[in-house]
């Protein structure tokens, strides 16, 4: 794995081989298919923004950290330009200390571009937007947010994916996990504009809480505005299901062990993905301290 | 030695009696078939003796070693020695089986197992019910067949060495091979440790696991106990002998 740190604007690492960084922009080059995930960290700067390009034809992973230990307010803008063909599997992990925290995270998926996004949210008061344009034929993306929420936690979370081109799949899995007296509100909007025939929209919002002070909303939204598409739509919110809990239970498994074992069983899709070691344990931990 | 005592256990769901006073007494080294029509409580007995939240004990006691089960959480049910296969057991997504049964046998032995020990002998019980290799590092039950959901079921119990298992219809959607090496590995189990409790209304599985006490449950209580003469005497009979001989008047239900 390549690491990239950057801050102040500043890269701090060197950049790899043919990699551009100018003006908030991180270009990575064409025709390459990258074997090794890079791992961008973008270092106490609060009020940040950086466009990340992937040129066409290129396949990549990208880990994007997001971490800062300020309890000021913190806003970042994030982009990341998927252009023709490129296939990006990225990765952001958002872990805020501020109690006035802003990711606004744009994606553009040009035609025949991949993206498999994951996001995984463990700030303590944040404002997430994760806003995707498909804006090319054939662009396809595969979003999936998880939120974990706790004590005074508040984090909204919106996944807003536009289908501006025909032939476009998007495809959402959103979970928000509220613990103690955390609160999260997940809105998932999908929308097909006029024209864009043969679309793909498919959404599932999953709110989760584990006591009784715990707070979750689901706003699962598909906008249509043309006949010739396949949609669908899903939300669920509760407990963790009894009959779960009591299988885990009769095996030995004290409550709180059989809660735990059974949220990071829902987060195994997105810490699976986390490559960097120290990054994942991180997660890991921090997850845990909140349930 | 270990002791498993039942009595008059009365058991409801949503205020309806589906138990009406069940006496029953196992010890270790003992096999107990609760045989019975659809609909007469035999799962609700099995349910209840673990603890399922949704079932109502209004009165009655179940002893394991003196200690009573029916105060105890679900969770401590299982420490102090009491295992349930169940019928229809829970998926888990993202939990793998591996993690799952050493948090378990944690749990239950009271021990830290180490990894390499465990998965040593997770392998040779995936062996024993002849299982997929992979299965370790597959999630709890998530896309298993009903027939492997079975097996896994027997499985956990082998890893967990309880001192008393509830099988609750361990038979039902097994095909004829799988059914004999679940008989054969439970049977295996059977000694001075260990006692079970067998819940079937096909004497299909007694052929592999030969019980020492056959009892016959008709609306919610134990209503004639025997050997091994009953299983064939419903195997040709059916159930409604028991409405002559024992003078009583009951319709098979819904289970």
């Amino acid at each position: 794995m390549r690491d990239i740190v950057i801050e102040k604007q500043m890269v701090q690492t060197k950049l790899p081989k043919d990699f551009v960084y100018d003006n908030h922009t991180l270009t990575i080059p064409k025709n390459i298919a990258f074997q090794d995930p890079i791992k961008i960290t973008i270092l106490d700067d609060h009020n940040d923004s950086l466009k990340i390009v992937v040129s066409e034809n290129t396949s990549i992973k990208i880990i994007l950290e997001v971490k800062n230990d300020t309890l000021e307010a913190s806003t970042y803008h994030l982009n990341l330009l998927a252009k023709k063909n490129s296939h990006v599997k990225y990765l952001l992990v958002s872990e805020l200390k501020s109690k006035k925290g802003l990711v606004e995270h744009y994606f553009t998926a040009e035609r025949d571009s991949k993206l498999d996004l994951l996001g995984g949210f463990v700030s303590d008061i944040i404002d997430a937007k994760m806003h995707v344009d498909l804006i090319g034929e054939g662009a396809e993306v595969k979003m999936r947010a998880v939120a974990v929420s706790s004590d005074e936690n508040q984090q909204n979370i919106d996944v807003l994916i536009v289908h501006k081109a025909p032939n476009t799949i998007g495809d959402m899995t959103n979970i928000g996990i509220a613990n103690k007296q955390g609160k999260i509100i997940l809105n998932g909007v999908e929308k097909i504009e006029k024209g864009m025939k043969n679309a793909n929209a498919f959404q599932t919002l999953k709110g989760i809480i584990t006591s009784d002070q715990a707070i979750v909303e689901v706003n699962p939204i598909l906008l249509i505005d043309e006949f010739d598409v396949k949609a669908g739509h899903g939300a669920t919110i509760g407990k963790i299901e009894e009959d779960v809990l009591y299988y885990l239970r009769s095996r030995g498994l004290t409550q709180q062990e059989a809660e735990k074992l059974i949220i990071n069983g829902f987060l195994k899709p997105i810490i699976d993905e986390i490559d960097d070691e120290p990054l994942k344990e991180r997660f890991v931990n921090l997850v845990n301290s909140r349930i | 030695m270990a002791k498993l005592e039942i009595h008059n256990l009365h058991v409801g769901i949503e205020g309806k009696e589906i138990l009406k006073g069940v006496d029953l007494v196992v010890n270790s080294g003992e096999v107990h078939a609760i045989m019975g029509p659809n609909g007469t409580g035999k799962s609700t007995l099995a349910s209840a003796l673990m603890g399922h939240p949704k079932y109502e004990i209004t009165e009655g006691e179940a002893l394991l070693d003196g200690t009573n089960l029916l105060e105890l959480e679900v969770d401590e049910r299982a420490r102090a020695g009491l295992f349930l296969a169940m019928q229809y057991p829970a998926e888990v997504p993202g939990v793998t089986n591996s993690d799952f049964m050493r948090q378990a046998l944690r749990a239950t032995s009271g021990k830290d197992v180490g990894l390499f020990e465990f998965a040593l002998k997770y392998e040779k019980v995936v062996e024993e019910l002849k299982m997929r290799p992979d299965l370790a590092h597959r999630y709890l039950n998530e896309g298993f067949s009903g027939g492997e959901r079975k097996r896994n079921e027997i499985l956990q119990l082998k890893v967990i060495r309880p001192k008393f298992a509830i099988l609750d219809e361990i038979d039902s959607g097994l095909d004829v091979d799988a059914l004999k090496i679940v008989g054969e590995n439970v049977s295996e189990l059977v000694d001075e440790n260990f006692g079970c409790i067998l819940i079937t209304h096909y004497q299909r599985i007694l052929d592999h696991i030969k019980p020492t006490n056959v009892h016959i449950m008709i609306d919610g209580k134990i209503v004639l106990s025997g050997g091994q003469e009953l299983i064939e005497k419903i195997d040709k009979n059916g159930y409604e002998w028991i409405k002559d001989e024992l003078g009583i008047e009951f319709a098979e239900g819904e289970e």
